[in-house]
């Protein structure tokens, strides 16, 4: 596993300069809660960025790789963020067990949906959709007592942002290594097949169904495991906040702004927009959901195919600026 | 059982009301493959319309209809022609279409709820003075504006209907849902009837939205999401794009809301909407009162069609 | 008739599908236009209806500039139907709903409206028979008929009409062929696109052969050259389409 990543990260110009600066990203996040005083790029700031730049890659897994948008996304977290705080007061686990717990009731709930895969891209995103939001309403009528109902979960007892911080850390590296993975693997060309013509696909051999699910419960795993570290981080579970369809839209827009089916584009999108939401969130608070329903009907309309594909489109590419930055500091150095 | 015949009762008038937000719902979809997930906004937009007109005019709903009308038809042209061409050059129209919407949706329901509060507010007795409260059907009492709401919404179902099936305009929509690119070689001008019929379906959701504070005690800024998906498991359930099954799916989806009330906590309700449009999708997309099926089993009932 | 000259046209900016047409179709004449696929024989047709883009080179009828009028306008101002090669019969409308679509554009005049679908009928008596049953309903070859039917409703100088008998049976598509041969009485222009060669020749006054965006050969059926002939033989011998 080691050999193929470094083999991958020196394989071409472009990958060597995306590598260092990755390695230099993991080493200041890595650090991040130890920095005090500067402006904005708080622990908090961090875990955030973290916590959505890999959303937008796990929803990418499915969106970007199959071309189906899982507009219920978000009862993958929910069900994740219900699973830890369950196991963690009613069966005592250790925090990082619950987390994995999280994990698992998104699995779970992912096999439960796995039947409408067999509907078309409108009709799967609305049952998508129809489905998460049962659940959400299911939650208001379960036993206070195991769920807390309505009112949600007490969680304070759990709160430790430092470990928190870590665990998004470590969760979404593998999302990162996932994702570099499934561009190269024989996984994820069939699944970049299925997307591009599915009929293709299926007659050179390809078992849609399976090859799907696979892209589809690595998705809603990490979606349980990000809902789990999330409730660790802020110690509020309940069906509101846990259900938030805000779950389900930004990692979209992030991964259609910067480009679906791509590395880059979910971490680029992610980033950007993460910045701008902060910025606006600080000075217009109850604006978040105004300007994010804004802003991805802006970029729908404006850049249909994300950055990344604007840039293709246009016959421009990131990893063309890369390797040309490259050539440059190479012959500035020779 | 008393309670059943009420059941039944009130889920035929609210069930008129619902068979007008599909219906509108419909001819949007219908036409432009269009999934306007942002409808049931419009609805608690125009409901909020109606109750602003009460709460500072003491314009009551009926009245206010004059107004809501023109603005919604309006409000779906500039709908229209601001989203469909852009979404026309788009790869995948229908998802984009629904990325779009489904943005506008969020807005729409933020901006209500940081313009207008999140209480949730109600028309109580617009018609106090002039109409008794209240009448009396087969021994059950029922709210006479939930009577005015219905019998409003069958007014309006009918001349859908006329419109649709009995007017050469309203036959070009059919045309127009049913194969939209065989119109663009007959000399109809597709854009500009699709953009009147965008109008159209806007203008009847925008009635729905008024009849909304007649029909039910109260609605609030967060609530479009809930019709929305009421609309839609509605249309699917009747055959997407089908008028007369939109409206026929809309009576029974209340009936069957307003029985299942009978057993199940209040809360539960939205939920029925949910799992009936899970279900259908996923058992028989095509919808169940496709009125095609309908025609044709009648035909060959009586031996004639088919070929 | 109708010129084209130096015509460069495509879909996607960038992309010329024709590459160069330089033809003329003479009017009250049957004009096949045949190829192998991916020749722009279809494209050619939308072009001059307006449904891609024009790039370069000109198009014009008896002088006018075609270019300037939108699809819609064809049929109305221009007076050009076009039966295209997807099915476009409306499944849930009766045949005799489909028709009075035809008649769209001529929908104010009640009187010539009906006349003009009885005469319809009167051609087509298949469609007669059927004016209430629901075009889905009807054989591949009767949705022809009805199409072709319904394009002639506003009594168009030109029809441009793309594979008339993909997917009918021979018998079937006789019919339609026999319908299409009836429209030079009438004086109507036919652009004629076919897979079919040999219903193209049988039928066509003048042959167009059509090669990757270009026309390689324009004769008149009758009096085909030798190598013209040899190529149209050898098509027909081949499979009775061109490949």
């Amino acid at each position: 596993m080691a050999n193929w990543l470094v083999g991958a990260a020196l394989e071409s110009t472009r990958n060597r300069v995306l590598s260092v600066l990755a390695v230099l990203t993991l080493l200041v996040l890595l650090i991040g809660p130890f920095f005090r005083g500067i402006p904005i790029i708080s622990q908090s700031f961090l875990f955030y960025l973290m916590f959505w730049t890999g959303l937008a890659l796990a929803i990418n897994v499915v969106f970007g790789f199959t071309g189906y948008i899982p507009f219920g996304y978000f009862a993958f977290y929910g069900v994740g963020s219900y699973g830890f705080a369950m196991s963690y007061l009613h069966l005592n686990v250790p925090l990082p067990v619950a987390v994995l717990v999280g994990g698992a009731f998104g699995l779970v709930t992912g096999v439960v949906f796995l039947p409408m895969f067999r509907l078309e891209g409108i009709y799967f995103a609305i049952a998508n959709f129809a489905g998460a939001y049962a659940i959400r309403i299911a939650i208001n009528l379960t036993p206070d007592d195991l769920t807390g109902g309505a009112t949600g979960l007490e969680l304070a007892s759990a709160y430790a942002p430092l470990q928190s911080y870590y665990a998004v850390l470590v969760v979404t590296v593998g999302v990162v290594l996932v994702t570099a993975w499934l561009l190269r693997s024989r996984l994820g060309v069939m699944l970049m097949a299925i997307r591009d013509d599915p009929i293709a696909a299926e007659t050179s051999g390809i078992n849609r169904g399976r090859i799907r699910s696979y892209a589809w419960l690595l998705s809603t795993v990490f979606a349980g495991l990000y809902g789990a570290i999330d409730a660790w981080n802020t110690a509020i579970v309940d069906p509101a906040s846990s259900f938030d369809v805000l779950l389900s839209v930004k990692p979209l827009l992030y991964a259609i702004f910067g480009g679906p089916g791509t590395l880059l584009g979910p971490v680029l999108g992610a980033g950007s927009l993460y910045f701008v939401d902060t910025l606006i969130w600080r000075a217009l608070p109850l604006g978040s959901y105004l300007l994010t329903g804004l802003v991805l009907m802006l970029v729908v309309l404006v850049l249909p195919r994300g950055i990344i594909g604007e840039l293709e489109y246009r016959k421009l590419s990131l990893s063309g600026v890369a390797d040309g930055l490259a050539e440059f500091w190479n012959r500035v150095v020779s | 059982m008393v309670d059943i015949v009420s059941a039944v009762v009130t889920g035929l008038m609210i069930g008129l009301v619902y068979a007008l937000i599909a219906s509108s719902l419909n001819i949007i979809f219908g036409v432009m493959r269009i999934v306007n997930f942002a409808h049931g906004n419009f609805l608690i937009l125009a409901a909020y319309s109606s109750f602003w007109l009460w709460e500072l005019f003491d314009i009551d709903p009926l009245t206010s209809l004059v107004a809501v009308v023109p603005i919604f038809f309006v409000l779906g042209l500039v709908a229209y022609y601001l989203t469909v061409p852009r979404l026309l050059n788009a790869d995948d129209t229908e998802m984009m279409s629904f990325l779009v919407y489904f943005g506008l949706s969020i807005v729409l329901a933020a901006g209500m709820r940081i313009v207008w509060g999140s209480q949730t507010r109600a028309i109580p007795t617009p018609y106090e003075g002039t109409l008794p409260l209240s009448v009396q059907f087969l021994g059950q009492t029922y709210a006479t504006s939930r009577v005015i709401g219905s019998v409003v919404s069958v007014v309006l179902l009918s001349a859908l209907v006329w419109f649709l099936y009995r007017t050469y305009y309203g036959m070009a929509i059919r045309a127009l849902i049913q194969n939209r690119e065989a119109t663009k070689f007959l000399g109809i001008e597709t854009h500009r009837v699709s953009a009147y019929s965008f109008g159209i379906g806007m203008a009847l959701a925008g009635v729905a939205g008024t009849l909304l504070t007649l029909i039910f005690p109260a609605f609030a800024a967060t609530g479009g999401q809930n019709y929305t998906i009421i609309a839609f498991s509605i249309i699917v359930m009747g055959g997407l794009g089908d008028p007369i099954g939109a409206m026929i799916g809309g009576v029974v989806f209340a009936l069957v809301e307003q029985v299942a009330m009978l057993f199940l906590p209040l809360s539960a309700s939205p939920l029925i909407a949910f799992v009936v449009l899970v279900a259908i999708i996923m058992l028989r997309p095509e919808g169940l009162f496709r009125v095609q099926d309908v025609r044709g089993a009648l035909a060959d009932l009586r031996g004639r069609g088919g070929g | 008739m109708i010129e084209l000259d130096g015509l460069r046209a495509g879909y996607v900016k960038g992309i010329d599908v024709l590459d160069g047409v330089t033809a003329t179709f003479e009017s009250d004449r049957i004009s096949s236009i045949v190829g192998p696929n991916g020749a722009g024989k279809s494209t050619l047709l939308k072009t001059i209806y307006g449904f891609a883009d024009v790039n370069e080179g000109t198009i014009t009828y008896d002088g006018y500039d075609l270019t300037e009028y939108s699809p819609s306008e064809m049929l109305r101002d221009v007076g050009i139907a076009y039966v295209p090669q997807e099915r476009s019969v409306f499944p849930e409308l009766s045949v005799h709903e489909n028709l009075k679509l035809g008649a769209w554009t001529i929908r104010g005049d009640e009187t010539r409206t009906e006349a003009a679908i009885e005469s319809v009928y009167g051609q087509f008596p298949a469609l007669d028979e059927k004016r209430h049953a629901r075009a889905g309903t009807l054989s591949g070859g009767q949705q022809r008929m009805l199409e072709i039917g319904r394009s002639l409703l506003t009594d168009p100088d030109i029809v441009f009409v793309d594979e008339p008998s993909a997917g009918l049976a021979p018998d079937l598509s006789e019919n339609v062929y026999d319908s299409i041969d009836r429209l030079r009485e009438q004086s109507v222009t036919v652009l004629l696109v076919d897979q079919n060669i040999r219903a193209a020749v049988e039928y066509g006054d003048d042959l167009f052969i059509m090669e990757q965006g270009q026309v390689v050969a324009n004769e008149p059926t009758d009096d085909m050259t030798d190598e013209v002939e040899d190529l149209v033989s050898e098509w027909i011998s081949a499979k009775g389409e061109i490949a």
